[in-house]
């Protein structure tokens, strides 16, 4: 049967041809744009709260709105991140290097204008990935069992190794409390009840939801409210750049480009993982292959291309798995799970061919979302510095009600309220203590993905292990997770030894 | 706790105010907005239950009814909530023959079947069985007599949910067993029938129909349903009878209330959704979701849930689910 129908993309065009959808798409792309932008508030923490609002919504406009928060909420981290050295997201930690000594240099129109075309060309080119591999993927992905899942999100998990700049052993240690978070509540695979406590709410599980805004949200806010208004950084004056100077660079650096969005792709498709990953790993790719007059960390334009490529390349790459498998590819991705749930679509390898035209009207989205980011990035690129002004007295406080009133919609429950503030807790002791974030909430998401998988599959083969190595797409899974390990952990030996993990 | 309470009295305040001009001193129930609560979240066949009969039910009562998605744990979540709200006849949840029955003697939900009223079942659907299409297993009887030499595995839509259950009973009776795999929801099960990870699926018959094209054809067999007569949605697939098991298993959804409530307001509610179900434009409405109308009274409902119960618990004891 074939997948995509000719009809299936007309009713798509129709379908987001509609003044109100694109009105969302660009509400969206605004939204995303100041969440991306106040360092603290990250695309998820944006989606997170703006899903209740979509229960209301039809799929399209829901997927409208979210989709805008989507493209602009990870390219905008990189403004605060060129302006004022403060990654407004963890994926624009990277760009920060090259991108803030730019801006030092009175170059950061340059920095900024770069960043918002190479987001731009990463989100672009990841689309047409997800155009053209999605469809066949999916049915590849009905010849999945357990076994695949497990080692899938196995290589996910892996990958903590690769965030973890600081401490490996921190980076582990949280996302372990991620997994052991996720034990809470019923065992999915045999109904018992694990740490509940007596409480009946607690049957449910911790929803990843109240989770994340606890620990992004609240954690970052109680961060602020403790360490008062930032220092001013005073910037030379900055030269305005012209679009066209910007063009060149990136067609000087056209290979670069290139292998950074393949690089932010696949990465993307990988599930679990996100544009923070992607765009460590494109830029020390970059460094890998930088020549010797390059001035990397001193301003080179390629740490940002190759940064801001691939961090957005990670778009259209994490909707891959979400859309053919049901496994999240990225955080984002995760709530978009629950946002399709909400329409009574069930992600799975059956979304495409049951969904057809929405599965090109999220396409179609996707690259409406793109096209407004450029608009609203570089019309605003200097309006932007603004949001950073916010004072702390009013952020924190809104920020904070806002995190409340999201968490109570979720399940209509004030529990949920009461676990956002214990995890707020959590979240703030957390970075106090140098323990990254992130690999929490990943262990969140895929705790269960991997509990659930490697419990199915032994019981499939009968508590027989080598099921994992002899079916081979896992055993293929099995050797990159090994590799990456090795790629990420070796190295560190030799350089990182003087540092020192206790 | 302070907090839903609040939230739940002022959104309650706030929505009678609307309505409460419109309602007279005719009757006395109800006078204010009733709350529906769905264990399960939105777009699931519970979800569909409570919006397909809300909309109908308001026009009956003549008061507004405000759905509250809880979902969680099998719907132990939304129950446990219902059972600790105020029995004022005001606060109504959607239960069913698996999560008033089965579910709490599996582990402690904090509500057991005592906790509620029954009001009125609503729809069933019947529970059934199917292969991969190129499986070698043509009837019920190639299945159960495979059992019987070799270990096969099935799936269904969560552990100890209602499809999950209505296999385990079958098999027991026939003295056989298979092993059990895990999925959260009917679509991962069928993920993995297809797959071929597990050799067949139970689900709700609801969840077969959608796998066929207009031909009949599909990539599943459906091997048996488990009702008295033939489905409509289905009439080529057997029942389980015809095939020489005595076997008749169907899910249900009802009308539920925290117990104690006002004898007037649960019989005024179950005699709306009497009625409703005799209404051709309601049951055209039940027809697109495959569902089958199946009201039976609060004093029926009761019987069917204690002979449920009955009939689960040495199931649940054998596939070690039973924990009181």
């Amino acid at each position: 049967m074939g997948l995509i129908a000719s009809s299936d993309i007309f009713d798509a065009l129709v379908l987001v041809a509609d003044p109100w959808v694109i009105a969302f798409v660009f509400m969206g792309s605004v939204i995303g744009m100041v969440f991306g932008a106040a360092p603290g508030l990250t695309a998820p923490s944006a989606i997170a709260l703006f899903l209740p609002v979509t229960y209301a919504m039809g799929p399209t406009t829901s997927m409208a709105l979210l989709m805008g928060i989507y493209c602009s909420g990870y390219f905008a981290g990189s403004i605060p991140a060129i302006l004022i050295n403060t990654p407004g997201t963890p994926s624009a930690a990277a760009t920060a290097l090259d991108g803030f000594a730019m801006a030092r240099a009175g170059e950061s129109d340059r920095a900024l204008s770069t960043a918002i075309i190479c987001s731009f060309i990463g989100g672009l080119f990841s689309l047409l990935l997800l155009m053209t591999i999605a469809p066949v993927l999916a049915k590849v992905a009905l010849s999945f069992t357990s076994v695949e899942y497990f080692s899938f999100a196995l290589i996910g998990i892996v990958c903590v190794a690769g965030i973890s700049r600081g401490s490996m052993i921190k980076g582990l240690a949280a996302a372990l409390i991620g997994i052991l978070v996720s034990t809470v509540g019923l065992d999915p695979v045999s109904g018992v009840g694990r740490f509940m406590f007596g409480e009946p709410n607690l049957m449910a599980g911790i929803p990843t939801i109240s989770a994340l805004i606890g620990l992004f949200a609240i954690g970052q806010m109680l961060l602020l409210s403790k360490e008062g208004v930032d220092e001013q950084v005073i910037l030379p004056m900055q030269k305005p750049a012209s679009q066209s100077a910007v063009l060149l660079d990136i067609w000087r650096n056209r290979w670069l480009t290139f292998k950074s969005a393949v690089i932010g792709s696949l990465i993307g498709v990988l599930p679990g993982t996100g544009p923070a990953i992607a765009s460590w790993v494109s830029y020390s790719d970059a460094l890998r292959t930088a020549k010797p007059d390059d001035k990397f960390g001193k301003g080179e334009i390629k740490g940002v291309i190759s940064c801001e490529v691939s961090n957005n390349a990670v778009t259209g790459g994490a909707l891959v798995p979400l859309l053919t498998l049901g496994i999240p590819g990225d955080p984002v991705t995760a709530i978009l799970i629950g946002a399709l749930m909400i329409q009574g679509v069930h992600t799975g390898p059956f979304l495409i061919s049951q969904n057809g035209s929405l599965f090109m009207s999220i396409l179609m989205l996707l690259f409406v979302s793109n096209v407004f980011m450029v608009i609203i990035g570089l019309s605003a690129r200097r309006m932007a510095a603004k949001v950073l002004k916010i004072p702390s007295g009013i952020m924190v406080p809104t920020i904070c009600m806002m995190a409340a009133a999201g968490a109570f919609s979720i399940h209509n429950n004030a529990f949920d309220v009461r676990l956002v503030l214990i995890f707020g807790v959590l979240g703030y002791l957390m970075i106090r203590f140098g323990f990254p974030t992130a690999p929490a909430v990943l262990g969140i998401v895929l705790g269960p993905i991997l509990e659930q998988n490697l419990r199915n599959a032994l019981t499939v083969s009968n508590m027989d292990f080598t099921v994992f190595v002899t079916r081979p797409v896992s055993a293929v899974s099995l050797a990159v997770t090994a590799f990456l390990l090795y790629l990420w952990i070796v190295p560190r030996k030799g350089s990182g030894g003087s540092e020192g993990d206790a | 706790m302070f907090t839903r309470r609040m939230l739940i009295a002022a959104s309650a305040c706030v929505l009678s105010f609307g309505t409460s001009a419109s309602i007279a001193s005719a009757q006395d129930y109800p006078t204010k907005p009733i709350q529906m609560i769905v264990p399960f979240g939105q777009g699931g066949a519970t979800d569909q239950v409570a919006r397909l009969i809300a909309a109908p039910l308001e026009e009956k009562l003549d008061a507004s009814i405000v759905i509250v998605n809880q979902p969680g744990a099998g719907g132990a979540v939304g129950l446990s909530n219902l059972a600790r709200m105020p029995a004022d006849g005001y606060t109504i949840g959607i239960g069913s023959d698996s999560t008033l029955g089965a579910r709490p003697m599996m582990s402690d939900t904090g509500y057991d079947s005592e906790s509620f009223d029954m009001i009125a079942r609503v729809v069933e659907i019947p529970s059934g069985i199917a292969v991969r299409a190129d499986s070698p297993y043509q009837s019920l009887n190639d299945l159960v007599e495979a059992m019987k030499t070799e270990t096969l595995t099935y799936s269904g839509s969560g552990v100890a949910s209602g499809p999950h259950l209505a296999a385990a009973v079958f098999l027991a009776e026939q003295g056989v067993e298979a092993t059990f795999v895990n999925s959260n929801s009917n679509q991962e099960g069928m993920v993995k029938l297809l797959s071929g990870e597990v050799d067949f699926l139970t689900g709700g018959g609801s969840n077969f129909p959608p796998m066929f094209d207009e031909d009949g054809n599909g990539d599943i067999r459906v091997l048996g349903l488990a009702a008295e007569d033939r489905w409509p949605f289905m009439p080529n697939v057997p029942t389980y009878k015809e095939q020489g098991f005595d076997y008749l298993r169907s899910q249900w959804f009802g009308l539920v209330a925290p117990a104690g409530s006002p004898d007037e307001a649960i019989e005024t509610i179950s005699n709306a959704v009497a009625q409703l179900v005799e209404d051709p434009e309601f049951q055209e409405r039940l027809k697109e979701f495959y569902f089958n109308p199946a009201y039976l009274g609060p004093k029926q409902m009761r019987e069917r849930i204690e002979a449920e119960k009955k009939g689960i618990r040495p199931v649940l004891d054998k596939i070690g689910l039973l924990a009181k």
